[in-house]
């Protein structure tokens, strides 16, 4: 069976590390960190209160449609970061292509900001229950077509497509942390069965407010290193206590690669292969065995046409979490078997905080710098050996290496696992 | 990519406001019944707009495979995980999944699809006491959180727990999505799955979509917009004025030919293609002339190499609201050209169940021609302006079976268009 082949043409990123890829990338080489204490709101009182945060951000207004009166702040994250994708790439949709380029985002949770879900309050919320006949007489004062517009599942979506005249497919989809890996997935399979030559595919997210803090902190999924932010995302380190939320986005242009090569676009990397299962385990727990996130990494592989031992890098989920670190450690020791301990893993979450529904995609876009600079990204902030978890994890990264195949892992509450397979566009064989 | 493995219908299920199963809503469809009514979960009695589509008799700790779970899911949850477990019951693939001496490959191989709402706004009125004793003083706020809050809130809203718990009750565990893309999640969630199949990514896969659109703050909206009726929902009647928001849930299950032969399971119809595309024309627009919609589905048809004359039955989107269903009469008319295709829609009956309409519309066209049957429309009375070149009755009609296709329509926020085929078993 010959599958259409995905080249990555263009990036984009709005991270915690900077407003645009070469920022992001060099603040991640030097080894610093995005993660401090939250500035939006007043956190102090919480009991995490830190959060890689997008620092000093103004969204590129000019550059952005008329439709930015549904944004909310990772909207903008969203555009701004699909701008540089297509800026970098080089190409747009126009009268004649439109029909042929997609997008599939992977979106947060898109609740209520604090002050819309107060302000509501406000107008119908009396004596302890909700008055709907006031909503109806209030409504001169509480009524704003913009409140529905940025609540609406796919309003980001929807700005996406009228922002670049996209007219091919689009969707959007939420498996919480493994949103942004499967968003790039579900892409990748658009243009290898010809509904799509070219893809916009991505995630962003931030659930860095009072009420997405409040939800991580009543779990107590959060670490709570609140005097050492830079230093509070520990991935498989023996003193992790939780990951840090971050916020951002991250897009990547997919073009069919005959296409690519054909206008003599600049190619990244290969898009070269997909696992995607669910661990039917537990909601947020994933199995301390690893299985699922198995079965995705040996998809991938199998997938993409290789081996194990072709693999050079995996970008791991690592979120600084007790059990993610260890099913993860334990997945690639199931797959790598006794190549594991060789194989260079790392979690730029130690330096990136996690983005959610936003994670895969950044992630993505780190994957495929480490290959286009050959240097794999290190574990920050490990210092503490975990006995459980006994991979090559980086820790004196950057390490310069030459990278024919890269996995990037992302797992989400819910059980959904995504590994994506991207390959050096001169991988051996990739042009056979 | 070469697409080669034959897709089937072997299970499915609807809850909606006409009936808990497939066959009651099914039965209501055919008896011209509508379980439409004044909104009973939500005291809006004061609304002039105040008409939905309720469940009648839900009952969450019936519904679900543990009672334990209605803690940790929200309203919608409870039919969506209720709806995949008809639908798997349905399609009997568990009793021949006992008979195997391993269940690993059938499981790897078994995904999920689900077309999900998304997050609703109810959900987080959990907030509401809290903010109500704090203000806009996040001191108080954090201090009151871990009394004022169930300390399961996230879990309680998250937007995949159809999927993860049909997963955790079936331990199904291959490729899966969960599309929150309004009212296409359901429909695109059904496409997904079908190239999943036809690649051989998976053999089989349980499709669900659930939605809640009878809550009042988005109903509220929805009003605001302009797009519902406080009187009916009748599509493409000349006294169509809007559309009346619904809950509900469908499922689903599609399975490769191999899988089917394997285990001799009864094929209740074949998934023969479909298509998605957005007209771009804005999160609460649509293209005036159906241009978009109408070339959408040409596509589709040319793509999966289907002749329109060839087809029984058309399931319209038919959501009631007057733009909507003039710029799909006009796209379907050009579709159709001389061809009379007999068209039909469901949602008069149940109300619009937003993201799942999809899944529900290809279950009711599904046990339509497994009855031989083009339903007519029960509140059917006059054809409104744009609209009289449709082939609609209020009548039911023949299906005739030497053109065994039936193609359903679904449309959603963001202007995007979803179709699917189906094909008569005989």
């Amino acid at each position: 069976m010959t599958k259409r082949r995905v080249a990555v043409t263009g990036i984009g990123v709005v991270s915690p590390l900077g407003h645009d890829v070469h920022s992001t990338w060099q603040n991640l080489m030097n080894g610093d960190s995005g993660i401090d204490v939250i500035k939006q709101f007043d956190a102090n009182a919480f009991p995490t209160r830190i959060a890689a945060e997008v620092k000093n951000y103004t969204p590129p207004l000019d550059r952005i449609g008329k439709h930015k009166r549904f944004s909310m702040s990772f909207t903008n994250f969203a555009l701004d970061a699909a701008i540089q994708a297509f800026d970098d790439a080089g190409i747009l949709p126009n009268e004649s292509t439109s029909k042929r380029w997609g997008v599939v985002t992977g979106s947060g949770m898109m609740t209520s900001e604090f002050d819309y879900l107060k302000r509501f309050k406000d107008t119908c919320y009396v004596d302890g229950a909700l008055d709907w006949q006031a909503l109806q007489e209030k409504t001169n004062d509480f009524y704003q077509l913009t409140d529905f517009g940025k609540t609406t599942s796919n309003s980001g979506l929807s700005q996406l497509i009228q922002q670049f005249n996209i007219t091919g497919y689009a969707s959007s989809v939420h498996t919480a942390c493994a949103s942004g890996g499967q968003a790039l997935g579900l892409a990748m399979q658009v243009i290898r069965r010809g509904d799509a030559d070219f893809m916009l595919a991505g995630g962003f997210d931030s659930m860095i407010n009072p009420l997405g803090l409040s939800s991580f902190c009543l779990l107590g999924a959060l670490s709570t290193y609140n005097d050492e932010p830079a230093t509070a995302s520990r991935p498989f380190d023996g003193a992790r206590n939780g990951f840090v939320l971050g916020e951002g986005a991250a897009f990547l242009i997919l073009e069919e690669w005959s296409k690519a090569k054909a206008r003599g676009a600049k190619i990244y990397a290969e898009l070269a292969g997909e696992g995607n299962t669910l661990s039917s385990y537990r909601i947020t727990d994933s199995h301390p065995n690893g299985d699922g996130a198995i079965q995705a990494m040996e998809q991938a592989l199998r997938d993409g046409g290789i081996k194990p031992d072709d693999v050079d890098y995996i970008n791991a989920h690592g979120t600084s979490t007790k059990m993610n670190d260890l099913s993860e450690t334990n997945a690639i020791k199931a797959v790598f078997k006794d190549q594991a301990k060789q194989m260079p893993v790392s979690s730029t979450k130690s330096q990136t905080g996690h983005l959610i529904a936003a994670a895969g995609a950044l992630e993505a876009v780190l994957s495929v710098l480490a290959i286009k600079h050959a240097k794999v990204p290190k574990t920050a902030n490990l210092t503490t050996p975990d006995p459980d978890c006994d991979l090559d994890y980086v820790v004196d990264g950057p390490r310069e290496k030459s990278l024919g195949a890269v996995l990037s892992n992302s797992f989400g509450f819910g059980g959904s696992n995504s590994c994506l397979l991207f390959k050096h566009p001169e991988f051996e064989g990739a042009d056979a | 990519m070469s697409e080669s493995n034959r897709v089937f219908i072997t299970g499915f299920s609807a809850l909606t406001a006409s009936g808990n199963t497939a066959d009651e809503t099914w039965a209501s469809v055919l008896d011209g019944k509508s379980g439409i009514d004044e909104i009973k979960h939500w005291d809006i009695s004061s609304w002039s707009n105040r008409l939905g589509g309720e469940l009648k008799d839900f009952k969450p700790a019936k519904m679900l495979p543990d009672r334990k779970l209605i803690k940790v899911i929200s309203r919608q949850d409870v039919m969506g995980i209720n709806a995949a477990m008809q639908a798997v019951e349905h399609s009997q693939m568990l009793p021949y999944r006992d008979t195997l001496s391993s269940t690993d490959s059938f499981n790897d191989m078994t995904g999920v699809y689900v077309g999900s709402p998304g997050n609703k706004y109810y959900q987080q009125y959990d907030f509401l006491p809290l903010i109500d004793k704090s203000g806009e003083n996040m001191k108080p706020f954090a201090e009151h959180l871990f009394s004022e809050v169930h300390p399961m809130w996230l879990l309680r809203i998250l937007p995949n727990n159809v999927l993860a718990y049909t997963g955790i009750t079936y331990g199904f565990k291959g490729p899966n999505h969960n599309i929150t893309n309004h009212a296409v999640g359901g429909m695109q969630a059904i496409l997904e799955a079908y190239h999943a199949i036809r690649v051989g990514l998976i053999s089989r896969a349980v499709v669900v979509a659930y939605d809640v659109g009878t809550e009042p703050q988005a109903l509220y909206y929805y009003d605001k917009l302009g797009v519902i009726s406080g009187r009916h929902l009748k599509p493409f009647d000349a006294d169509h004025d809007g559309t009346i928001l619904a809950e509900g849930a469908a499922a689903l299950v599609l399975e490769s030919e191999e899988s089917v032969v394997a285990r001799e399971a009864s094929t209740y119809a074949e998934v023969t293609g479909g298509f998605s595309t957005t007209e771009a024309a804005g999160l609460f627009s649509i293209d005036e002339d159906g241009e978009h919609l109408a070339d959408s589905i040409s596509t589709m048809l040319s793509k999966h190499d289907l002749d329109i004359n060839d087809f029984g039955m058309c399931v319209a989107h038919g959501n009631g609201n007057v733009k909507s269903d003039l710029t799909e009469a006009k796209a379907l008319s050009n579709v159709f050209g001389q061809s009379s295709v007999p068209v039909t829609a469901f949602k008069w009956s149940m109300g619009h169940t937003i993201c799942s309409s999809g899944v529900v519309d290809t279950v009711m066209a599904t046990m339509a021609m497994q009855e031989k049957m083009v339903p007519g429309i029960a509140n059917f009375e006059q054809s409104a302006q744009g609209c009289t070149h449709l082939n609609i009755t209020k009548e039911h009609r023949e299906f005739n079976q030497s053109k065994p296709y039936t193609m359903i329509v679904n449309r959603g926020f963001a202007s995007i268009n979803a179709s699917v085929v189906i094909k008569r078993c005989a």
